[in-house]
């Protein structure tokens, strides 16, 4: 899916940032994003993320700063935060154990 | 979390061991390398796991939970001879098959094998994973985010009692400080703002 004038940032929420390591395979939709002020175009599978992350290690200056930032942790490894049925569940599991 | 690239930028990991750390983080998904028999040169140090350590959790209503579980040692080994400190900080183990078996019903098998998978690959944030502890049949997790501190003594008494039950590998030992480090101390995402009026309060200095 192509979405249009959606800030870098914007998309990334869409995904985990796991899956836009290059160690992992992700699907054609939820890898579609925009770069600001057009360039260099959007991408729609992990191997052209890849090679546009690439890209932008050469500071290509119409990038958005921010989904800069938030990529380069892609890169370079990040882990993941619960969601929030996990941090529920996990809640319940460890407040139940301890007081059992 | 790339442990590999971590590994190869972490000025915690000794150089004379990057090599041997590097081919254990190969292994990954299996993180059974990690905990070994307790330490037999010393008899407490960092990531030392005890039984039955007594732990006390303030719950969200503000009512402390006290308990008896399995506990972690979060301290540095440096810190740990009694003459260093008066208190240790340690974090509570709990049985991984018991919290996937709670997790029945709560969301699709799908989305608990995805969840369970992240944690087995140590791909969260605040939980560690330990495959292979004693009395633990599908292993462990560790809530780097819920941590507690006890009396020095109470650990004294455990090691004295002989409740150790394992110790980090050095590899393993590598894990949980890349685990910590990031936890505890990875980037700030660019997307938090200080205003300038918080930063003004702290340093007591206006900004403009």
């Amino acid at each position: 899916m192509l979405l249009t004038d959606v800030p870098l940032a914007a998309y990334l929420s869409f995904s985990p940032l796991r899956d836009l390591t290059g160690s992992r395979s992700t699907t054609a939709a939820s890898v579609a994003c925009i770069w600001d002020q057009g360039l260099p175009t959007s991408v729609s599978d992990n191997s052209a993320l890849q090679i546009a992350l690439e890209a932008n290690a050469v500071e290509l200056p119409s990038l958005d700063s921010l989904g800069w930032m938030d990529l380069s942790r892609a890169v370079f490894g990040n882990s993941r935060n619960l969601e929030p049925w996990e941090r529920e569940a996990l809640d319940d599991f460890t407040w139940s154990e301890l007081q059992s | 979390m790339n442990f590999e690239e971590a590994a190869e930028k972490s000025s915690v990991i000794r150089t004379d061991h990057r090599v041997s750390f590097i081919e254990c983080l190969r292994k990954i998904p299996d993180f059974s390398w990690t905990v070994g028999q307790p330490n037999s040169y010393f008899d407490r140090v960092q990531g030392d796991f005890f039984k039955e350590f007594p732990v006390v959790y303030l719950n969200p209503a503000g009512d402390p939970v006290a308990s008896r579980k399995h506990v972690m040692l979060v301290n540095n080994s440096c810190d740990l001879p009694p003459e260093r400190t008066s208190m240790v900080t340690v974090a509570a183990v709990f049985d991984f098959a018991k919290y996937l078996k709670s997790l029945d019903g709560r969301r699709s098998p799908e989305a608990i094998k995805n969840h369970a998978r992240d944690v087995r690959e140590n791909q969260i944030s605040e939980l560690l994973f330990i495959p292979t502890l004693a009395g633990f049949s599908e292993g462990a997790i560790v809530r780097l985010d819920q941590l507690c501190s006890v009396g020095y003594a109470l650990l004294d008494q455990a090691v004295k009692a002989g409740s150790r039950i394992a110790s980090f590998t050095q590899s393993g030992l590598y894990v949980l400080l890349l685990k910590l480090t990031h936890h505890l101390t990875r980037p700030e995402s660019s997307e938090v703002v200080r205003p300038e009026a918080a930063i003004e309060s702290v340093t007591g200095t206006p900004t403009s």
